[in-house]
């Protein structure tokens, strides 16, 4: 069924694209989180939390912004600039949170092993 | 005077015998009411004893009544955690997801730095924790708004030279666009309450160089 897969297809992007905190920034200044059939599609969207649908999904993070997107008092909020970049900082530094932890950790065992080989000697 | 003497004379007479009898038949009644009182006397005293023994009968009823509600509420919370554990366990069995698709699912997230940035980012690097505006223009949804203005398989290589990435290009879709879904995976239906198409991306490409990257708030002008 070509139509319905093309709707998978199409939904998985733009569900996707919620995670991009300037878009989400350009889609308020639009007006589209005023008008209530979009409000009815992101509510809609949320089957996406659904394992067998998640699975698909490259970036999950994008189902945190579904959800908050379902307040209406986000919505409102992401009309300013400053909270599309705050949102996008934050989620910056998050995604580099692991990349950090594993420098530190390699930092560590290498320390350790400066270590046992300065003591084996 | 003599008148009087005389009845009484023949009251002595007549009436004595009379009240003689009636004396011992008064005798006999209160003989017989003696015994009746007596008889009712027993009586009193063994509806007292029968009442002794209904009262502790009571009393062993209202122990056995307090010890069965003890019972019942005990029983009642049993049988409610129970349940309660049934549906834990239901709720876990439904959850259960092979560790292989786990581990599947991890590794594609994390190789394609979707959740994890790339060991080597500095600021500057194009690259996101999100799909960024030359994936989002060159995926399905940017397509069908521009379908001539694109160099090889939707790709401008300007673009991605630009944007440093030029493996990407070699793709013939990013991988956040699904190509390998099953067929049976469908959508829900949805309600007629909402547009079909997703409208952001109609507009989207036109106005996208001048909003996306920055963040001014005008936009020259919105085309319908």
């Amino acid at each position: 069924d070509a139509g319905n897969r093309l709707r998978f297809q199409l939904e998985l992007e733009f569900v996707q694209c919620l995670a991009n905190p300037n878009y989400l920034n350009f889609l308020a200044q639009r007006g589209y989180f005023k008008d209530k059939a979009f409000v009815n599609y992101l509510k809609y969207l949320l089957y996406w939390k659904e394992p067998e649908y998640a699975k698909y999904l490259k970036y999950p993070q994008c189902l945190h912004m579904l959800e908050l997107l379902q307040y209406e008092h986000f919505r409102k909020e992401l009309v300013n600039a400053q909270c599309a970049k705050f949102i996008d900082e934050q989620q910056i530094l998050h995604w580099q949170h692991y990349s950090r932890k594993r420098m530190r950790l390699q930092q560590a065992l290498a320390e350790q092993q400066q270590h046992n080989n300065a003591s084996g000697k | 005077m003599l008148a009087i003497s005389r009845n009484q004379k023949l009251l002595q007479s007549g009436e004595e015998n009379q009240v003689l009898e009636l004396l011992i038949h008064r005798d006999g009644e209160f003989q017989e009411l003696m015994k009746l009182a007596l008889n009712q006397g027993k009586i009193h005293h063994e509806m007292q004893v029968l009442e002794k023994e209904v009262e502790k009968r009571d009393s062993d009823i209202q122990q056995l009544q307090k010890q069965l509600k003890e019972a019942e509420q005990i029983l009642a919370t049993a049988v409610y955690q129970a349940k309660e554990k049934l549906k834990s366990i239901e709720k876990a069995r439904k959850g259960a997801v092979s560790s292989e698709e786990i581990i599947k699912y991890a590794h594609r997230i994390s190789a394609s730095n979707a959740v994890c940035a790339p060991l080597t980012w500095v600021p500057g690097d194009p690259r996101r924790p999100y799909p960024t505006d030359l994936e989002m223009r060159s995926g399905l949804l940017g397509q069908m708004n521009n379908p001539s203005t694109n160099g090889v398989n939707g790709h401008l290589p300007g673009d991605a030279l630009a944007a440093g990435r030029l493996p990407d290009v070699l793709a013939p879709q990013y991988p956040w666009q699904s190509n390998d879904m099953a067929v049976n995976m469908l959508p829900p239906n949805h309600s007629s309450d909402f547009v079909l198409e997703p409208p952001g991306h109609n507009k989207e490409n036109e106005d996208d160089v001048e909003v996306m990257s920055t963040d001014s708030s005008s936009s020259s002008s919105d085309s319908d």
